[in-house]
């Protein structure tokens, strides 16, 4: 049941009736029965995983929170180990037996084992260590319900692919009554009609431009189809993820739960640590307080916060999948991220911060951490290291433009998409249309939406979300 | 229950609202149908709509023939009236390439709602699927021949002739959001409006034309001297460079069987909606005739006539439709009558519809 079809839609409407009909606790038993139906049209198996991790963090919490001292710790060292354990059984498990496997030249068969992957494990593992590390803390009790625990992991908005939910942002919302008011229909339809677009209309427009290239022979090496496949999946990735997430959030809002911020017009940072603080913030945020901090992070000595830039990174590169090349990625990434530390350092002793930083300017650092943003997605969509070279060495020669304007919409989006984003700077015509405009006024501005998105969607397409397969 | 949920009901029933207008305005009027580029398939199927339209003579006892580009390239209707014999009968050409009877039924739903516009429907329908690799049931275009005469009422029925989740979903799409399903027709119309006035203005008469007054297309496939056991070519004879890269595959794939669940679910395709089909016309007292098309060059040589299957026997027998012999037309299937695998040329549409007039014309009361 994927959030562009609609199934989805009869699923979603019927829960937001149904829920609105019944009082606060039956409210949350909806959702929660609503959330393993939705999670069982994946695979009805994995229904039992979530609800055997689901209980297990839910007990976890509880035995955290009654323990003191080095008993409280190693509940939480339990509770860590059960859910990276299961992340790496399921996740991890296969890629681990190659690697060994071509260590010691023996044959990869002998090792590997047939374990499918269950979608969303990725998310609900880390929201189960984030909720003991919290509970550690004390920075939240330990939930005693565990139905209240259950749609806390299972809630089906963020359940496949994020955002990565807080604790501590969740828990005060449940078992709210369910009441809308105006700002929230047009806050949820805005969010949701903005995330189809994104990912019917512009994502669906790239993917097949870029499983061209990176499905194919890599076009022999040549410069014009490595620039459009590498351009085509930066813009992918982008639409389909925050599309995703921007269904997800405005799902969420109509059935009376607030997300967090997952994208904030990453492709418009003028520098790479900007643009970790705009992509991903759910994954970026808890990087940061739940591996990055504990390590130390500035804390202990430049080097040592290199260090840890490249460790957090390379890690979150292997937390989207199990293959070397997310590892590179995430590795390029840190560098990157040191990199930049010494840049501004450099900067600010030479004393040209403020001419560096000169409004002037900024359109050159957009463009420049968009190359390298861009450069980065090389590794993460190539199927290996081979590929990800020859799409390098491709990239490295300039060009044929006669080509590229034979794909103008190529450029066209992503223009398009820089006017709107100056037009709507703040996000001030959106939010006036949430929060001043007129009915009418609201009213049109969905018809219109949703005869843009019948006009320049391409549905039958049924591509999937790139995050599902994290 | 909804006091909660007001705003965004307020919302929504204000935009469907006008939703609704707008698909009214443009889809179920007709408006933007006439604006199809008439290449598409959708396109055709309107060109066909208008064609049966134009051509039917209320003075007369209209005789519909429906089928695909096989009916549109080797039928024609004038010739077929002036052979028939009859003064009274007039046969219209109501074909659309590509087109199956689940398309048909709803075309004929559009243009004779009441099904009293014609004396008789004649269908071509495979006789036996042994040999059909396609999926009828789900035929994924189907979903776009028939977007400009579905209507919201179809949303329970038409999704539920398709079997795949998939399709069941598109299906249901078109309907709800015709824009959505004609979405690359709608791009192509405003980033081109001017040039889509002029093609439909231009190519519309030419579709009309093609079902009236056509003569067929010229040229014709080569004698061959077949190996009948081998079936293929003995030899290819002097033009082997022309055509042995363009017969050899019809020649190897010609009596190649399809999977037999694929069989049975194509014969239940053609029983429910030729059923369908016979069912509301035969309630008006109105003739419905099932033959087997003309198959192809040398089908008539190597392969046995078809035989009607099972499931249309019982059609036949119950009295709900009336079917001609398997080989009524297999005399047709020579190379010279071909212009390719499939199509009948000139000469092999004069000769069918003269006959095919002979044979239907005494069946119609």
């Amino acid at each position: 049941m994927l959030f562009d079809t609609l199934s989805y839609w009869y699923f979603f409407a019927a829960v937001l009736l149904l829920l609105a009909a019944l009082r606060p606790f039956a409210g949350k038993w909806l959702l929660v029965v609503a959330s393993y139906v939705f999670y069982a049209f994946w695979d009805i198996r994995f229904v039992f995983l979530l609800a055997a991790s689901t209980l297990a963090n839910w007990a976890f919490g509880l035995w955290i929170a009654r323990s003191e001292g080095t008993a409280r710790r190693r509940a939480l060292a339990f509770a860590i180990v059960f859910n990276l354990g299961t992340l790496a059984f399921f996740k991890y498990f296969n890629f681990f037996a190659d690697t060994l496997a071509a260590l010691l030249h023996a044959d990869p068969h002998g090792f590997a084992l047939r374990i499918i992957l269950p979608v969303g494990i990725s998310f609900f593992t880390f929201e189960g260590i984030a909720y003991a590390v919290d509970v550690f803390r004390r920075d939240l009790p330990a939930r005693r319900s565990v139905l209240d625990f259950a749609l806390f992991v299972s809630f089906f908005p963020h359940l496949i692919a994020g955002p990565i939910i807080r604790p501590v942002h969740f828990f005060p919302q449940v078992g709210q009554p369910l009441s809308l008011h105006d700002e929230d229909a047009r806050w949820g339809l805005r969010e949701i009609l903005k995330g189809l677009f994104k990912k019917i209309a512009l994502s669906n427009f790239y993917a097949p431009l870029a499983d061209a290239y990176f499905h194919g022979t890599l076009w022999n090496g040549s410069a014009v189809p490595a620039w459009i496949g590498v351009l085509a999946f930066s813009m992918q990735i982008y639409f389909d993820f925050s599309g995703y997430t921007d269904i997800a959030r405005g799902c969420a809002r109509l059935l009376g739960f607030k997300f967090p911020s997952n994208f904030e017009r990453p492709y418009l940072s003028a520098d790479i640590a900007e643009f970790w603080r705009r992509w991903h913030i759910s994954l970026s945020s808890w990087l940061r307080d739940y591996l990055y901090i504990p390590l130390g992070g500035t804390r202990r000595g430049e080097a040592r916060t290199c260090i840890n830039l490249i460790i957090v990174m390379g890690l979150g590169g292997l937390w989207h999948g199990a293959s070397w090349n997310f590892a590179a990625w995430g590795l390029y990434h840190g560098t990157l991220l040191v990199a930049h530390r010494y840049w501004r350092k450099f900067v600010i002793a030479r004393g040209i911060a403020e001419r560096v930083d000169a409004l002037l300017l900024r359109p050159v650092w957009v463009a420049l951490t968009f190359g390298l943003v861009t450069l980065g997605w090389v590794p993460f969509r190539a199927p290996d290291f081979a590929s990800t070279w020859n799409t390098l060495h491709a990239l490295a020669v300039v060009p044929d433009m006669q080509l590229a304007l034979a794909h103008p919409m190529i450029v066209a989006v992503p223009l398009l998409a820089l006017a709107f984003c100056l037009a709507d700077r703040g996000r001030r015509l959106q939010d006036w249309l949430v929060e001043r405009a007129g009915f009418s006024a609201a009213v049109t501005a969905t018809v219109v939406a949703i005869l843009a998105l019948e006009i320049f969607g391409n549905v039958d397409a049924q591509i999937p979300f790139v995050y599902f397969q994290f | 229950m909804l006091q909660r949920l007001a705003p965004l009901l307020k919302l929504v029933a204000a935009t469907l609202l006008i939703l609704v207008l707008i698909d009214a305005a443009l889809f179920r009027s007709g408006v933007y149908a006439r604006l199809i580029r008439p290449e598409s398939t959708a396109g055709s199927v309107v060109s066909a709509e208008m064609a049966i339209r134009y051509y039917r003579d209320p003075t007369r006892h209209n005789v519909l023939v429906l089928g695909n580009s096989q009916i549109g390239e080797g039928f024609s209707a004038q010739i077929a009236d002036a052979a028939s014999g009859d003064p009274t009968l007039h046969f219209v050409n109501g074909s659309a390439p590509g087109t199956m009877p689940r398309v048909w039924d709803y075309l004929l739903r559009k243009v004779d709602p009441k099904a009293t516009r014609f004396r008789a429907i004649v269908m071509m329908v495979n006789y036996d699927e042994t040999y059909n690799w396609n999926n009828l049931t789900d035929y994924p275009l189907d979903i776009s021949y028939t977007t400009t005469l579905l209507r919201l009422r179809d949303l329970d029925d038409f999704p539920r002739t398709f079997a795949q989740p998939a399709l069941r979903e598109r299906a249901a799409r078109a309907i709800l959001l015709p824009l959505q399903a004609l979405h690359e027709d709608a791009q192509d119309l405003l980033a081109h409006p001017l040039e889509r006035f002029h093609q439909v203005h231009k190519v519309r008469p030419v579709w009309l034309s093609a079902l009236g007054p056509y003569g067929g297309q010229g040229g014709a496939l080569p004698s061959l001297d077949i190996d009948v056991a081998a079936g293929k070519p003995k030899s290819w004879g002097d033009d082997e460079g022309t055509w042995k890269p363009k017969l050899e595959g019809y020649f190897r794939d010609m009596r190649k069987e399809a999977p037999k669940a694929l069989q049975a679910t194509n014969a239940e395709y053609e029983r429910y909606w030729i059923d369908r089909i016979a069912t509301r016309y035969r309630a008006n007292g109105a003739t419905v005739v099932v033959f087997s098309m003309v198959r192809g060059p040398w089908k008539g040589e190597l392969m046995p006539p078809p035989v009607l299957d099972r499931t249309l026997s019982e059609l036949r027998d119950s009295g709900k439709i009336v079917a001609l012999p398997g080989d009524a037309f297999s005399e047709f299937e020579r190379p010279e009558l071909f212009f390719d695998t499939l199509h009948l040329n000139s000469t092999g549409r004069e000769k069918f519809s003269k006959v095919f007039a002979t044979k239907v014309a005494p069946l119609v009361h």
